[in-house]
């Protein structure tokens, strides 16, 4: 069994009735691997989907 | 130094997202300045990291969501907010309860239940921590069971935490 994540080609915000936008992310693979996202810019009370995309996820 | 000992889920760093995983005794540089906190993999913790003197003023401030993966890639959690003081959350449904779960390649925030509370906290950071563990036991050649025995375990690591605003 392979575990965790690499690094996303492309991290994009869904809202219902707006366009899908790309987020700029960071990559960092020391300590442990972790996708950091700075300003997703989204309100904590709404509803929202991010995906991440990478061709070989784990 | 401290030597921790993890049940057997994968831990995370709190302030690094350092993953640990695998064996249960692990050896952590403890100086004066680190204190030794872990978030479990498989939760989502919602926070608010501005220091502040005092949680009203922490009230518009924004949260920083830590999704931390399991051994499935998959991690859920919660938030609850109110405003702190009142019964309006009673009499007038004056709260938010809302549900982050990432789950295959998707992260997704919905309404847990139907509630009317003006919040405009934005979130202003996230992170997705996982690690790719080359260490981890072989898989099982051994059958049904330890393979039962695997997904329980993987079952009980899918609970959620909630963090609720101080």
């Amino acid at each position: 069994v392979v575990l965790g994540v690499k690094k996303p080609q492309k991290v994009t915000l869904k809202q219902k009735g707006k366009a899908d936008k790309n987020l700029e992310f960071e990559y960092l693979s020391e300590p442990g691997n972790k996708v950091v996202i700075r300003k997703p810019d989204v309100a904590i009370s709404e509803d929202w989907s991010i995906v991440f995309e990478a061709s070989s996820w784990y | 130094v401290l030597i921790v000992y993890h049940t057997p889920q994968r831990w995370y760093d709190y302030e690094t997202g350092r993953a640990h995983g695998g064996a249960p005794y692990h050896t952590i540089d403890t100086p004066l300045a680190k204190m030794p906190v872990f978030q479990r993999g498989g939760s989502v913790l919602v926070r608010k990291d501005r220091p502040r003197r005092s949680t009203t003023q922490m009230k518009d401030d924004p949260y920083t969501l830590v999704v931390a993966l399991n051994g499935n890639g998959a991690a859920d959690g919660e938030l609850y907010v109110d405003d702190g003081k009142s019964y309006d959350y009673q009499t007038k449904n004056a709260y938010l309860r809302r549900n982050f779960r990432f789950q295959g390649t998707e992260l997704t925030s919905t309404s847990v239940r139907a509630s009317f509370f003006p919040l405009s906290c934005s979130v202003h950071l996230l992170a997705l921590l996982s690690l790719v563990d080359r260490r981890r036991h072989p898989p099982a050649v051994n059958s049904h069971r330890a393979r039962r025995g695997a997904r329980r375990q993987e079952a009980t690591e899918g609970h959620s935490q909630a963090e609720g605003q101080g």
